[in-house]
């Protein structure tokens, strides 16, 4: 008969206790195992406060910059040149760098007008030999670094000259406004602006001779005009002149007899009468101090026939 | 040979029941010894359940895991423009008796929203001392926005205290209608977890 071999209890043992072992050592090294451990209640830090800056900035001083160029012809001196400070305040909580900007109406003018720019507690009456940047009031230079920019509740004094750059002749009669914009900014977006009031500056020029009186010559005169007028300030001389282009001279440039009372009479054949109708005239003032000459006013005189032709005054 | 099948079977009936059971005995002594084995050679932990009594002469308490801010965190009033930041610390203790990671837990604004409170970024390190505040860099840096809760691998004994070094940053970039936006408040909020 053949004995059939069973496992004995020993090796059955074994084999489950083997089994547990990897079973329990496998989950306890796997993590998987379950760990148990305290967390202590979320607290809190307190309550904090992050205040946010304000960039804000103003401009003053501009309007001091208004004036009206006369500049002597001879000797110029200093009168071709105006200088006065701008204040530039720091008005917000945050330090601001600055640029400027300048805006015109009379381009060709502020081409001619030199900006001359330094940083300076008080300006004094003459542009420095030093630390100056300079452009033009149509194109104004870049700030000097001493108000380039500001602190919070600083003021930067910015120096400014402004020069004609031509004869009071060469620009006679006229005139620029210009803006300036003060721009001031913090970081890549935070940006303050200020306009700052305008400052208008004019050229000189003298002024035309009115109002004008015309009387008609009688007698021996007749066919002529005797014009008159109140003495002009600066005016040395005058002169008329038929309008054009081109300008046609009826009398060159005179010094009256009485300069308190000028006057002068103008005959058909001055007046170059070719036929009946109106004939425009203009009456100028010239200034020699300051090589000025004013625009003129008009006076419409009449060609008329008496026995030849002549002129009359306006009806 | 006289058969004797008959006369003994019931005897080997009888023992076949005992002898199973003495191998079922044996194989659960065998596989308890086992686990225990095995539980302490992976190094697991394991939790025993406690019961508490009073015996006569003996008081058993259960432990805590407790945190406080014993000093709040305090910001100067510098106000904010792009590109700088401000700083402040608050002081905080393990006041339970179990050592504790420290960990920050969230971040909320308890103002309005604003551009400015948006733009902000706030960061967190642990110092030695207010001097060290705000520290080179940060363990850890958030918005209102976006605040992920992470440990500081900092590790609290009991009775044990550290300085909280907070940061709060506007960007140079900063959009300008930031600019003089109303001030923003915020919250910190920090916990701990029990550790070896």
């Amino acid at each position: 008969m053949r004995r059939t071999t069973r496992p004995g209890l020993w090796h059955t043992a074994v084999k489950w206790a083997v089994l547990a072992f990897v079973a329990v050592f496998a989950i306890g090294v796997s993590g998987w195992a379950a760990h148990a451990s305290w967390t202590a209640a979320t607290v809190s830090s307190g309550t904090a406060t992050a205040n946010a800056a304000t960039a804000s900035v103003s401009a003053t001083g501009t309007a001091a910059l208004t004036t009206t160029y006369q500049v002597p012809v001879v000797s110029p001196g200093t009168s071709a040149t105006r200088i006065a400070p701008i204040s530039f305040t720091n008005t917000g909580t945050a330090p601001l760098t600055l640029t400027m900007a300048i805006a015109n109406t009379n381009s060709t003018l502020a081409a001619n007008i030199t900006l001359t720019l330094w940083s300076q507690a008080s300006c004094g009456t003459t542009i420095p030999s030093s630390g100056t940047v300079a452009g033009t009031l149509n194109a104004p230079p870049s700030l000097p670094s001493g108000a380039a920019s500001v602190a919070v509740g600083a003021t930067a004094t910015l120096c400014v000259a402004t020069t004609l750059a031509t004869t009071t002749a060469a620009s006679q009669g006229q005139t620029v406004t210009a803006t300036l914009t003060l721009t001031g900014r913090v970081g890549t977006n935070w940006v303050a602006t200020s306009t700052a009031p305008t400052l208008t500056q004019s050229v000189y020029r003298v002024a035309d001779p009115t109002p004008i009186t015309c009387v008609d010559g009688t007698g021996l005169n007749v066919g002529t005009v005797t014009l008159s007028w109140p003495q002009v300030t600066n005016a040395s001389q005058y002169r008329v002149v038929k309008p054009g282009p081109p300008v046609t001279i009826v009398k060159a440039a005179f010094t009256p007899a009485n300069p308190a009372a000028p006057s002068v009479t103008v005959n058909g054949t001055e007046a170059g009468i070719l036929s009946l109708g109106t004939i425009p005239v203009l009456v100028q003032s010239i200034d020699a101090t300051y090589g000025t000459m004013s625009a003129g006013t008009q006076v419409n005189l009449r060609a008329v026939v008496v026995s030849l032709l002549g002129l009359r005054c306006p009806l | 040979m006289t058969g004797t099948a008959g006369r003994h079977a019931p005897t080997r009936r009888h023992a076949a029941p005992s002898r199973a059971l003495r191998r079922l005995g044996l194989a659960l002594a065998a596989a308890s010894g086992a686990v225990v084995l095995a539980v302490v050679a992976s190094g697991g932990t394991y939790a025993l359940l406690n019961s508490s009594a009073t015996v006569p002469g003996a008081v058993v308490r259960s432990g805590t895991a407790t945190l406080a801010v014993t000093t709040a965190l305090s910001l100067p009033t510098t106000v904010l423009y792009p590109g700088i930041s401000i700083s402040g610390s608050a002081i905080v203790q393990n006041t339970g008796n179990v050592p504790l990671s420290l960990r920050i837990a969230g971040l909320s604004r308890t103002s309005s929203a604003t551009d400015f409170a948006s733009s902000l970024t706030v960061g967190v390190s642990t110092v030695a001392t207010s001097a060290s505040c705000p520290a080179v860099s940060t363990a850890w840096t958030g918005t209102f926005a976006s605040a992920t809760p992470t440990d500081l691998s900092v590790r609290l004994a009991q009775n044990g205290s550290v300085r909280v070094c907070v940061s709060v940053s506007l960007p140079v970039g900063a959009p300008a209608t930031a600019n003089a936006n109303a001030a923003t408040t915020f919250i910190l909020s920090l916990d701990g977890r029990q550790v070896a």
